[in-house]
């Protein structure tokens, strides 16, 4: 039941996208953001989408899990799509009625604000099915480094992000194993009303909290065993390195940029004309 | 003599179409007469965690039925929790499941989910306390305060409270001293004699095994092995051995002995049996010398 939860799953594979380094791949993931929101007309969004097609295609991950993981968010892209074509007025005039008038110019602005979601979201996704958490958390430690700088203590929010990131599974399968063992005692969770419910939840929830703590403090005891004590002095057994493909990717991404860069300034309004300038 | 539970042609699989796809539990059957004790061992991702939770209706099998007491009881899923009070099952670490205010009021948690009166459910919880030895002056104390084999005593009466037709613990004295691991299976030995419930439970140790099951069911990679007398399944320990299972200390031995040329009866397999053996077969000795 619990297991549903795919957000930030690791999606084990052998991908070249799996072998990229993990910093890469953060910063890539913010770059190709960026980008699909200075994507400013149909040609330059386009190639952002073929663009992280492409990715997709290389992480050999079904597209099906990418697709799932837009399910929840089709709520707020139907919110801003309506909005955005509510009150964006440019273009011509395609509906008006009583107080509602809909533009062609907000129309597309609705399908461009979509798509852009839509393309984040796939976009973090990749990052998190190719990453597993351990790498995910090594890499933010090592790009925030330079916070140190400023005091800030970069290697224990690291440290504790990994804990915690390490935990959720643990704590999933600490959760259906008491829900499971109240259940056996005829514990009832799936029927009653809101109130039974957390009620219900009540058996469970000690458990698990005493647990946390005891887990907490065994986890404490076995990092000073041995001999943790912050992050000062510490090598790494896993060394982050960039390579080839991230050079290449690298590369890719200027051209996408590029591509987006010249589309913006010298196509704006190409397809806008052919299509649907010429339709209406 | 209908069999009070059983199993037929169970199979569970974890995160099908997934990756993460394992197939838990393959093929399994087998039948347990009431009153009779079964110990199930293999080694550990044998699935025998997966078997319980299907033999009480906590996980739905993929295929294949369990019957408690003639019903089939996925018949109707909407009453499989009256199952659940007839197929009382004791989880790993039973202690971490304790959670009310007072150990009075765990124990009789399971009774009150079965809708039972307060003064019934007193009676139960008492009864059940004595059953596993559990001091009654405790009982108005928090579950938090005791110390851990009271813990595991407490949890264990918490499914006991139910008076379960069949009670399944699994490990149940993993964990535990020498001494705690005696009151257990005393305990296990007592709540069969006294209430004629069947009892299954899972244990690496082999000793245990030998000392209180009628039967033993193996298990290895979800899979049925064996299922039998202790004797026939310990007279198998190449099978065992290719399981990295054991057969019991008392049964090592005299195979040793056999082996040294020492002419031992075959199919001991407790220390009691192969102490009586082993003085027979000297007192044999002695009379041949004179």
């Amino acid at each position: 039941m619990l297991n549903d939860i795919t957000f930030g799953q690791y999606y084990p594979g052998n991908g070249v996208i799996h072998k990229m380094d993990p910093r890469a791949k953060i910063l890539f993931t913010i770059a190709f953001i960026v980008l699909s929101f200075i994507a400013g007309n149909a040609v330059s969004l386009l190639l952002v989408t073929f663009a992280l097609g492409a990715v997709i295609l290389l992480s050999r991950i079904p597209l099906k899990m990418y697709l799932k993981t837009l399910k929840p968010i089709i709520p707020i892209i139907i919110l801003t799509s309506i909005i955005n074509a509510l009150y964006v007025s440019s273009g011509k005039v395609l509906v008006e009625w009583q107080f509602i008038t809909i533009t062609s110019g907000g129309l597309l602005t609705a399908v461009y604000m979509s798509t852009r979601i839509a393309l984040l979201i796939m976009c973090s996704s990749m990052l998190t099915y190719t990453t597993t958490p351990t790498q995910l958390t090594d890499a933010i430690e090592r790009l925030l480094s330079p916070l140190k700088y400023i005091k800030l203590d970069v290697h224990s929010l690291a440290m504790m992000m990994t804990i915690a990131l390490r935990f959720i599974p643990t704590l999933i399968e600490e959760t259906e194993k008491i829900m499971s063992a109240q259940k056996a005692r005829g514990a009832d969770m799936e029927n009653g009303g809101l109130l039974k419910r957390i009620k219900a939840l009540i058996p469970v929830l000690i458990p698990l909290l005493i647990s946390s703590f005891r887990r907490a403090s065994e986890l404490a005891d076995a990092m000073e065993c041995r001999c943790y004590h912050g992050g000062k002095g510490r090598t790494r057994i896993k060394k982050l390195h960039m390579g080839l493909i991230d050079l290449v990717s690298l590369i890719a991404l200027a051209a996408v940029f590029v591509g987006v860069i010249f589309a913006n300034a010298c196509l704006s309004g190409v397809l806008y004309s052919l299509f649907i300038g010429g339709v209406l | 003599m209908t069999p009070i539970l059983s199993a037929q042609n169970l199979h569970f699989v974890y995160g099908e179409k997934t990756p993460y796809e394992k197939h838990a539990v393959t093929d399994i059957s087998f039948s347990v007469m009431p009153g009779e004790i079964v110990g199930i061992i293999g080694h550990t991702g044998s699935g025998k965690s997966t078997l319980m939770q299907l033999l009480n209706g906590l996980l739905k099998p993929h295929s294949g039925t369990v019957i408690v007491d003639g019903q089939n009881i996925w018949q109707d899923p909407k009453a499989i929790r009256q199952y659940r009070f007839q197929v009382g099952l004791v989880f790993q670490y039973p202690e971490y499941q304790l959670f009310d205010e007072t150990v009075e009021k765990d124990i009789g948690f399971g009774p009150k989910n079965m809708g039972l009166s307060e003064e019934e459910i007193r009676k139960r919880v008492l009864r059940a306390a004595e059953m596993v030895e559990f001091p009654p002056h405790l009982l108005p104390k928090s579950p938090f305060d005791l110390s851990g084999g009271e813990k595991r005593r407490a949890a264990i009466a918490g499914v006991i409270a139910m008076e379960p037709k069949v009670l399944i613990l699994d490990e149940p004295t993993a964990g535990l001293d020498p001494k705690g691991r005696q009151t257990i299976l005393d305990m296990i030995r007592a709540y069969n004699q006294k209430t004629g419930a069947a009892v299954l439970f899972v244990s690496h140790n082999m000793e245990d095994v030998a000392a209180l099951s009628q039967r033993v069911l193996v298990l290895s990679r979800g899979k049925e092995v064996l299922f039998g007398t202790p004797k026939e399944v310990f007279s198998q320990p190449d099978v065992l051995q290719q399981m990295s299972l054991d057969v019991p200390i008392a049964t090592r031995i005299l195979d040793a002995l056999s082996q040294k040329g020492y002419a031992l009866q075959k199919g001991i397999y407790t220390i009691p049996d192969a102490a009586k053996e082993i003085v027979r077969f000297m007192k044999e000795g002695d009379r041949h010398a004179q």
